[in-house]
């Protein structure tokens, strides 16, 4: 009796799983599971989408081993999602900290404006920051200036373009920040109270208490944050063009070119299928160092 | 209430139903429109519905009157119009064009026709051509020649511009310059000297006036990467499956755009200088008296009467390399195609016709103050009165008999981003990261291979 009750309630909660991921279930299944095999079974043709399609077996990715396009913009895109999504992450927890505090004033106004700009379309944003990186009249090397440093050329140098669009990714820190609030405001305070009594200083507290209750959360947006990372491809499409000298030609506008500039869908199929691969090595590597540091309360 | 689990399978069935349920709803066949009440016999009969669907980036208000004059005309016609920002439409055309639905009539730039046509992906108009009389010599011959390929016609040339060297006459003067004699541009080495000249310095160590910076984009350059190269003799192709972009030709060309900008302060100097002025209407550094000299397009003339009604500038047709008085130009611009799998060539091409029409040509070439690819209304006095600087306006216009056009191969727009546009390409000679002879070397290996890929896909 004990067994079939097991039974039933664990179908019971199997049946509404599926009830409530069958918005994103159906989704998949109608609009990205079939363009994923047929672009698997693309990156092995020369699909140029006008023309009769040739099978051409493991070609595309022959060439891609030889593209040194294609090097540089995986090196970009790694180093624009290794420095840009820590980074977003760490000024997302201060603020999120920050903004914790109960006897701040006005905490609502100042999360609504860290919050706002994460929300904003891309396109508005970047050719805003075209304006704030003006090398002699933007905002950013104004403000550098008032403290005697020359601001770099941001985008027209290779050397500043990737940091500069990386410092335009943290205008989206907000929602990462509202993520983090939420966690911490779900930590026990008896945890804190404890950790006085024992005579835990404000870092102490923070290494051991905050930091563990929220690794979910900062696991989450670790994941997140690199699959998003390294998708990127608004900004440098409308601010830079992949410039100057390649040094923003990201993985994803590189793929974008090969496929509705250059009519060789083949060979981006196969850029995106390692773009896949990439993303899902990364995130697997993530999920098995997360189980060193990540708590999930009562496990 | 008796409840039951749903096993793994049964919910299966039901997804899979559901699904299959909400395909077949797409799928099903639209509803028939409800046919019109039969006509009284004496009546002629009624003209049958018919919905023309037209894409285009920009040039709004002028298709949209078009789409109206023609309804006047051709009841019966419904034009539906859809507009996309600039670089907007070809991912939609190609997908449309996937799916089997694209538009009956789009306007596209020229310089991409051949790569649509040789895959494919354009109707070929010889019909059309044929059926309205229409004339190759009565267009630009550089527009016409972008429209066909493969001895096929797959456009109809509709605006064009050329590319000029501008000069701003106030700072030649305070240079002691004749104000009124245009930059010395067949001689490569002068115009580096000039450039020198007139760039000045700020008293931080930045650019307050910029001589001269020879490449798109930087310095509100546009397609005199291009004229540099046909005034040295250059060309892209050797023949239609031959890339030449190790030409060397092209080579001396690029050495000295680098050349040009490494005199007026080098790359570092030059893309600050440019950073600071977004390529938009109104914010021109030539009109702000902040650059010297610029090769740009003939739009600017129509921009500065707007925007600097003050401004004493000259413009004037790049010259060939060593030649006083012969010289090249560029011109780009767009026609009207009708992309492949389109259905209603018949009242498509009827359409057609009216939009490529003497009085549609002028209309647009008064409107947005460009160059009609039909020479008639480009040389009339009414599009040339219409302009602030006529005389100018005139130069450019006639200009277009010994324009020059983008290399027409399917190809093109690989060619196009590597030799003009910034990012890549010439981009690695500016910024030091390759010699010319390696940067065009390494161009030639790209377009080469995207060239025999090309062949080989179309099984030739």
């Amino acid at each position: 009796m004990k067994s079939i009750a097991f039974k039933g309630l664990r179908a019971r909660n199997t049946f509404w799983f599926y009830i409530f991921a069958s918005p994103w279930i159906l989704g998949f299944l109608m609009f990205n599971l079939g363009p994923m095999i047929a672009s698997l079974y693309l990156s092995l043709t020369n699909y140029s989408v006008l023309m009769p399609t040739r099978f051409v077996g493991l070609y595309n990715y022959q060439e891609m081993l030889k593209d040194k396009l294609l090097r540089i913009s995986i090196w970009n895109t790694a180093y624009y999602a290794g420095l840009g999504v820590p980074l977003g992450i760490i000024l997302a927890l201060i603020l999120a900290l920050l903004l914790n505090h109960k006897d701040l004033r006005g905490r609502s106004f100042f999360r609504s404006t860290f919050y706002v700009p994460s929300i904003m379309p891309i396109v508005a944003l970047s050719i805003l920051w075209i304006w704030l990186l003006q090398p002699r009249y933007g905002l950013i090397n104004t403000f550098l200036h008032f403290f005697g440093i020359k601001g770099p050329n941001w985008l027209g140098d290779p050397v500043w373009s990737k940091p500069g669009l990386i410092l335009m990714s943290l205008t989206g820190v907000g929602g990462n920040m509202v993520i983090f609030l939420a966690a911490l405001q779900g930590v026990p305070v008896h945890l804190y109270e404890a950790a006085e009594l024992d005579g835990a200083n404000w870092w102490n507290k923070f290494r051991h208490v905050t930091i563990p209750m929220i690794s979910p959360a900062i696991f989450f947006t670790l994941i997140m944050g690199f699959i998003g990372s390294f998708q990127v491809f608004t900004q440098s499409y409308i601010m830079t063009e992949g410039g100057p000298a390649d040094s923003t030609l990201f993985y994803v506008l590189y793929l974008y070119r090969y496929a509705f500039d250059y009519f060789k869908m083949g060979y981006a199929s196969a850029m995106a299928w390692f773009l896949f691969i990439i993303i899902v090595t990364l995130t697997f590597v993530q999920f098995r160092l997360g189980t060193r540091w990540v708590y999930y309360g009562g496990q | 209430m008796i409840s039951r689990a749903l096993s793994r399978r049964e919910f299966l069935r039901v997804c899979a139903g559901t699904m299959g349920a909400m395909l077949a709803a797409g799928c099903a066949p639209i509803p028939a429109t409800p046919a019109p009440e039969e006509a009284v016999p004496e009546a002629p009969p009624a003209k049958v519905a018919v919905t023309l669907q037209f894409w285009a980036e920009g040039f709004s208000e002028w298709v949209e009157g078009r789409i109206d004059a023609y309804k006047e005309l051709n009841p019966e016609v419904t034009v539906e119009f859809v507009t996309f920002k600039w670089g907007e439409m070809t991912p939609k055309l190609l997908t449309a064009s996937a799916g089997g639905t694209p538009p009956d009539i789009v306007i596209q730039d020229r310089f991409r026709v051949a790569g649509w046509a040789g895959r494919g992906g354009a109707t070929p108009l010889d019909d059309f051509v044929a059926q309205y009389n229409v004339k190759p010599e009565d267009y630009w011959s550089a527009t016409w020649a972008e429209a066909v390929w493969a001895g096929h016609v797959y456009a109809i040339p509709f605006e064009t511009d050329g590319r000029f060297i501008f000069w701003n006459k106030e700072i030649f003067e305070a240079e002691g310059l004749d104000p009124d004699t245009p930059p010395p541009s067949q001689d490569w080495e002068a115009m580096i000297d000039l450039a020198i000249q007139l760039t000045k310095q700020a008293a931080d160590g930045s650019v307050d006036v910029m001589g001269f910076i020879p490449c798109q984009t930087l310095g509100y350059g546009n397609g005199g990467d291009y004229v540099y190269a046909w005034a040295n003799g250059a060309k892209y192709m050797k023949d239609e499956r031959t890339a030449w972009m190790d030409n060397p030709k092209l080579v001396e060309t690029l050495q000295w755009e680098f050349d040009c900008v490494e005199a007026v302060g080098g790359i570092e100097k030059a893309s600050e200088f440019s950073s600071g002025w977004p390529t938009v209407a109104g914010f021109s550094p030539f009109g702000a008296g902040k650059l010297a000299m610029m090769v740009n397009g003939d739009w600017n003339l129509s921009t500065f009467a707007k925007y600097y009604p003050d401004l004493k500038f000259g413009m004037a047709p790049w010259r060939m390399r060593g030649k006083e008085d012969e010289y090249t130009g560029f011109a780009g611009g767009f026609c009207w195609a009708v992309p492949a799998g389109a259905k209603q060539l018949e009242p498509t091409f009827e359409f057609l016709n009216f939009l490529n029409s003497y009085e549609s040509h002028l209309d647009a070439g008064i409107r947005y103050q460009v160059i009609p690819c039909l020479k008639k209304a480009a040389l009339s006095d009414e599009l040339i009165n219409s302009s602030p600087y006529p005389e100018l306006r005139r130069m450019a216009n006639e200009s277009m008999e010994y324009a020059n056009f983008r290399p027409v191969t399917p190809v093109a727009e690989e060619i196009q981003d590597l030799w003009t546009y910034p990012g890549t390409g010439r981009d690695w000679v500016l910024y030091g990261k390759k010699t010319p002879e390696e940067a065009c070397k390494d161009m030639q290996e790209i377009v080469q291979k995207a060239l025999d890929e090309y062949w080989a896909s179309v099984g030739a």
